[in-house]
């Protein structure tokens, strides 16, 4: 299977001199579609930075990215939009809802940047929202919806540019047991019916449930990589 | 994206207040300022502007119109017999004293007319007819320096510079620059006001025949006058208005509130269009992220500035079409043709967006990375 996203040598140097720190120290690691990968890691070990350049909104130092077989890493900062546009979604801890749109509005804001004509967004934007499961709650402003909701409302924008890729920071940091183990069960589902490359950042061993691979990272280094019903299988011998 | 503008600037209520009245402040001042410097260089030219007369003939060196100084009407007769003239008259405007029936005195500006002439005669006359100046020491004022004036109707009696006047009919809406009120009057009576010698004129007002070329007929009389500077109406105009303006400073001074007022619309608009830029600065990072390129989100910060600078704009209008609707009853004259409100919301559109180019700065330096700190 070839990858959608493959990583190779990556560094990222944050600050110069004296004051400079490596995030990311010599990273290879390649994203399938159909499959849930976690990065898993203690804080600051470079996950965020780590999934910050796949997503192409962060610059590597050195190494190479490469999204849907295209060398990004050379891309201008006017080019890089479109790549994000193309083939990236994004789930964000905080949710990152535009509080002042309604549910659908905010779904709709990622297909206007498609381009996509106004009558067909209102009904595709409405559309997500009931696969998500959010059937009566279109009108609704983030303030009225609760968190695992406002998470939905974020998926179902993150799925409105129809990428190939999502990638989720901490997804359910912000949510009680049983949003979060529905908002997973919704990010499992993209992955496996409907062919989506999905990547958790997470510390949260409840995803463990959920994926199809771990990846460790310490210190700016892949650490281990492995299967997760492996991890799980580890997890429970621990407990 | 439109939404996203709109229910952005409309979510704070008290952000947009702030703004609109930062905008509406600069509107009115601008307007108001730029109003009152039309309504001074109308009523600084308005003599002239009303003359009906083609060429004003002054005597040499007056630079405008309240210093002009007499020369020999022998010049009449030089005029009329110049090719292409069709009517030439002699005219007064001088500084007198009037003093009213009470004792009390003030300055106003004698303007002497023949009342048989096309030109130079009052205008805007509500009350009474120009033909009533025949009659010796009679005069017409406008009604809104009657109270100044010490007059109220028709027959009410004054001394000008110690000669007797009769108030025969008046005007309503001619002011002056200099706030002394214009005393319109026949050239003999005005010469007596003036005072004026016998055989001397102030101006002399020149129409020329219909088809003949204006440059061949000012020609014709350089040539024929002595000791007088030929003027084309609009020529002397400019110069007067130009000199009450620009060489008194009162014309810089309205420029410069003018000034003032757009700077302080800009420095408002820009601090709360800056303030509410920042509150949003995550989401325009969310959408950076999401691919919208930088042109995109410009877009909605200069969508936010021309619906804040169309509605400050059309309430600050109101207010000072308002001013000038009062004005007509103060001291002050404002006017504010269509034209220049028209300009005025390009102005304010204008001042919307450069105070915007401050906030777009800031959207251009956005990390997207940002969206995944905390």
């Amino acid at each position: 299977m070839q990858p959608i996203v493959a990583v190779r040598d990556l560094t990222k140097t944050y600050a110069q001199g004296a004051a400079a720190s490596r995030a990311l120290n010599g990273v290879d690691l390649d994203i399938y579609p159909r499959q849930v990968t976690l990065l898993m890691g203690p804080s600051g070990s470079g996950k965020t930075t780590l999934v910050s350049i796949m997503g192409c909104i962060l610059r590597p130092s050195s190494g190479s990215v490469k999204v849907a077989g295209r060398e990004v890493t050379r891309l201008s900062e006017k080019e890089l939009p479109a790549i994000r546009l193309r083939h990236m979604g994004f789930v964000f801890q905080g949710f990152n809802l535009f509080p002042t749109l309604t549910a659908v509005e905010n779904v709709e804001i990622a297909l206007e940047l498609k381009r996509v004509p106004r009558r067909e967004r209102r009904m595709r934007a409405g559309a997500l929202l009931d696969e998500v499961g959010l059937n009566d709650k279109h009108r609704a402003y983030p303030a009225d919806l609760s968190g695992g909701q406002k998470q939905r409302v974020a998926i179902a924008r993150a799925l409105a540019g129809d990428p190939d890729v999502i990638l989720a920071d901490e997804p359910t940091a912000a949510l009680d047991k049983t949003s979060g183990r529905t908002v997973l069960e919704m990010l499992r589902r993209l992955a496996h019916d409907k062919g989506r490359a999905v990547v958790i950042v997470t510390h949260d061993a409840r995803t463990l449930d959920y994926a199809d691979r771990v990846v460790d990272i310490e210190d700016g280094r892949i650490a281990a990589e492995r299967d997760a019903g492996e991890e799980r299988y580890l997890v429970a011998e621990e407990g | 994206m439109a939404s996203l503008a709109v229910r952005n600037l409309f979510h704070d209520r008290v952000r947009l207040v702030v703004t609109l009245t930062g905008i509406v402040f600069a509107v009115v001042l601008v307007a108001v300022q730029i109003g009152l410097f039309i309504g001074f260089t109308t009523t600084t030219s308005n003599v002239i502007d009303n003359s009906g007369a083609d060429f004003w003939v002054v005597a040499r060196g007056v630079g405008y119109l309240e210093v002009a100084t007499p020369f020999s009407e022998k010049n009449l007769y030089h005029a009329r017999a110049t090719p292409g003239v069709a009517d030439a008259q002699k005219f007064i405007v001088r500084f007198s004293v009037w003093k009213q029936a009470d004792g009390s005195q003030r300055n106003c500006e004698v303007v002497g007319l023949d009342p048989d002439s096309s030109m130079g005669r009052p205008w805007k006359v509500v009350e009474g007819d120009v033909r009533d100046l025949k009659l010796p020491g009679t005069v017409i004022v406008d009604r809104f320096y009657g109270p100044k004036l010490g007059v109220s109707r028709v027959g009410d009696t004054v001394e000008i510079r110690g000669v007797r006047a009769r108030v025969v009919g008046f005007t309503d809406g001619i002011r002056t620059f200099t706030t002394s009120p214009l005393a319109f009057t026949s050239f003999k009576s005005a010469q007596r006001y003036g005072p004026v010698d016998d055989d001397k004129t102030v101006f002399l007002l020149i129409k020329a025949a219909p088809g003949w070329n204006l440059e061949r007929v000012r020609a014709g009389l350089k040539a024929r006058l002595t000791d007088v500077d030929v003027y084309t109406a609009r020529e002397f105009s400019g110069m007067t208005t130009r000199y009450w303006m620009f060489g008194t400073g009162a014309g810089v001074t309205v420029i410069l509130a003018a000034i003032l007022g757009l700077l302080v619309g800009i420095v408002v608009v820009a601090q709360t269009i800056y303030a509410a830029t920042i509150d949003h600065i995550r989401e325009f990072g969310t959408l950076k992220a999401m691919g919208a390129t930088n042109g995109y989100i410009y877009r909605i910060i200069l969508r936010q500035a021309a619906i804040s600078a169309a509605i400050g704009y059309g309430v600050g209008i109101v207010v000072a079409i308002l001013a000038e609707h009062s004005s007509r009853h103060g001291g002050a004259n404002i006017v504010l043709p269509v034209p220049v409100r028209a300009a005025l919301f390009g102005l304010t559109l204008a001042m919307c967006v450069s105070a915007a180019v401050v906030s777009i700065d800031k959207v251009t330096k956005i990390d997207p990375a940002m969206v995944f700190r905390g």
